[in-house]
C-alpha cells in the first residue's frame, strides 16, 4: 500500500492538497459543510467511478496512476482529500459566482474556465506521473470525458445549493 | 438473470430508501457517497492488491457489477435507519445481528450467480466486506452527527450574541 518510492508524484499531490487548502482558506465560506461535503465527495464518488470503468482492470485499463496498478496510499490521499476539496473548491466558486451567472453564455464561458484548468491540472498531474496514460488514452480524450463530466458537476451543485438553501 | 437481479434488487432498494432520502436529504446523499467510496475501493483492494476477487469480465458480469456497487451503500443506509428506530442497545443488537444475515444472504446470491467470483470463496470475503461498510458507516454517521450539533451550537451561541 506504500508507495515504491517517494517522489514527484507523491511531491506534486502534496502540493495539490497545499493548494486546495491554500484556496479554500483565502475564499469567503460561502456554503454550508454539508454542501461542501456533498459537492465534495459527489467529485470523489465520480473519480472512483472513472477509475473503475476506465482505469481498473480489464477489458478496459487505459490508465494506471502512481507506482503501479495496484490501489496504494495515495491513491487514497488523491480521493479524499484532493478530490473532495477540489468538488468543495468547484461549489464554493459557483456559489460565490451565482449573481454574476445569468445567462446560457455565462454558464458555458464558466464551465470552460473549469474544464480548461481542470485540463491543465491534468496535464501537469501527467508530467508528474500521477497518472499514466496507456495505449488509448491521452489528454484529448480527458478533455472531451471533462466536457461531459462538469455540466453534470455544474448541475448537481446548484440541486445541493437549493436543497442547502432550503435546509 | 445475472443482470435481472442487479435490476431488481436495485429496483427494490430504491424504493425502500426513498423515503429515508426525502426525510434527510443532506444527511442520505452524504452517507451513500461516503459509503460508495469505501465500498468500491474495499472491492478494489480485495481484487487488484490481494487478488482475491475477480469478475469475468464480460459485458453483463461488467454492468451487474457496477449495479451492486451502487446498491451495497443503500443496504447499509436502510440497516441505520432500523438502528436508528430501535430504542434499546439489545434491539441495536438485533438490527445488527439480523441486517448480518441479510447482507451473507445478498452476496451468497451474488457468488451463486457469479456476479462476485472469488478464486476460492472464502466466507471470510463476506465478513471483512460486512465489518469494514459497517465501521465506515457508523464512523460517518457519528461524525455527521458530531459536526451538525458543533455547528449547532455555534449558531445558537452566535444568535445570543
Amino acid at each position: 500500500m506504500l508507495p515504491k518510492k517517494f517522489d514527484e508524484n507523491e511531491i506534486f499531490t502534496l502540493a495539490a492538497l497545499a493548494g486546495l487548502i491554500l484556496a479554500l482558506y483565502l475564499l469567503p465560506k460561502a456554503v454550508s459543510w454539508k454542501a461542501g461535503l456533498a459537492n465534495g465527495l459527489f467529485f470523489t464518488a465520480m473519480a472512483c467511478f472513472a477509475d473503475e470503468v476506465l482505469s481498473a482492470m480489464h477489458p478496459l485499463n487505459l490508465y494506471n496512476t502512481f507506482d503501479s496498478p495496484d490501489l496504494e496510499l495515495f491513491d487514497f490521499i488523491i480521493y479524499i482529500p484532493v478530490f473532495t476539496l477540489y468538488g468543495y473548491l468547484f461549489i464554493t466558486v459557483q456559489r460565490l459566482s451565482w449573481a454574476r451567472i445569468r445567462s446560457v453564455r455565462h454558464v458555458l464561458f464558466y464551465l470552460l474556465i473549469w474544464i480548461a484548468f481542470t485540463s491543465l491540472m491534468e496535464m501537469m498531474a501527467v508530467k508528474f506521473r500521477v497518472f499514466h496514460y496507456l495505449e488509448g488514452w491521452d489528454n484529448l480524450h480527458s478533455l472531451v470525458a471533462y466536457c461531459v463530466l462538469f455540466p453534470i458537476f455544474y448541475t448537481y451543485a446548484n440541486w445541493i445549493l437549493k436543497i442547502d438553501a432550503s435546509d | 438473470m445475472v443482470l435481472l437481479f442487479s435490476l431488481l434488487a436495485g429496483a427494490g432498494l430504491a424504493y425502500l430508501s426513498r423515503a429515508l432520502f426525502e426525510a434527510e436529504k443532506m444527511k442520505s446523499l452524504l452517507l451513500y457517497l461516503w459509503l460508495y467510496y469505501w465500498t468500491i475501493n474495499f472491492l478494489r483492494i480485495l481484487e487488484m492488491n490481494l487478488h482475491f476477487v475477480h469478475d469475468h469480465h464480460t459485458p453483463i458480469f461488467y454492468i451487474s457489477r457496477q449495479l451492486v456497487l451502487f446498491e451495497v451503500p443503500l443496504l447499509f443506509l436502510l440497516y441505520l435507519h432500523v438502528f436508528h428506530l430501535s430504542r434499546t442497545s439489545g434491539w441495536k443488537t438485533l438490527a445488527a445481528v439480523c441486517f448480518f444475515l441479510v447482507f451473507t444472504g445478498y452476496v451468497a446470491i451474488l457468488h451463486f450467480l457469479q456476479i462476485l467470483y472469488t478464486y476460492g470463496w472464502s466466507w471470510r470475503y463476506v465478513l471483512a466486506f460486512f465489518f469494514t461498510d459497517l465501521a465506515v458507516l457508523h464512523v460517518g454517521d457519528a461524525l455527521y452527527r458530531w459536526l451538525d450539533r458543533k455547528k449547532e451550537v455555534h449558531r445558537h451561541a452566535s444568535e445570543k450574541i
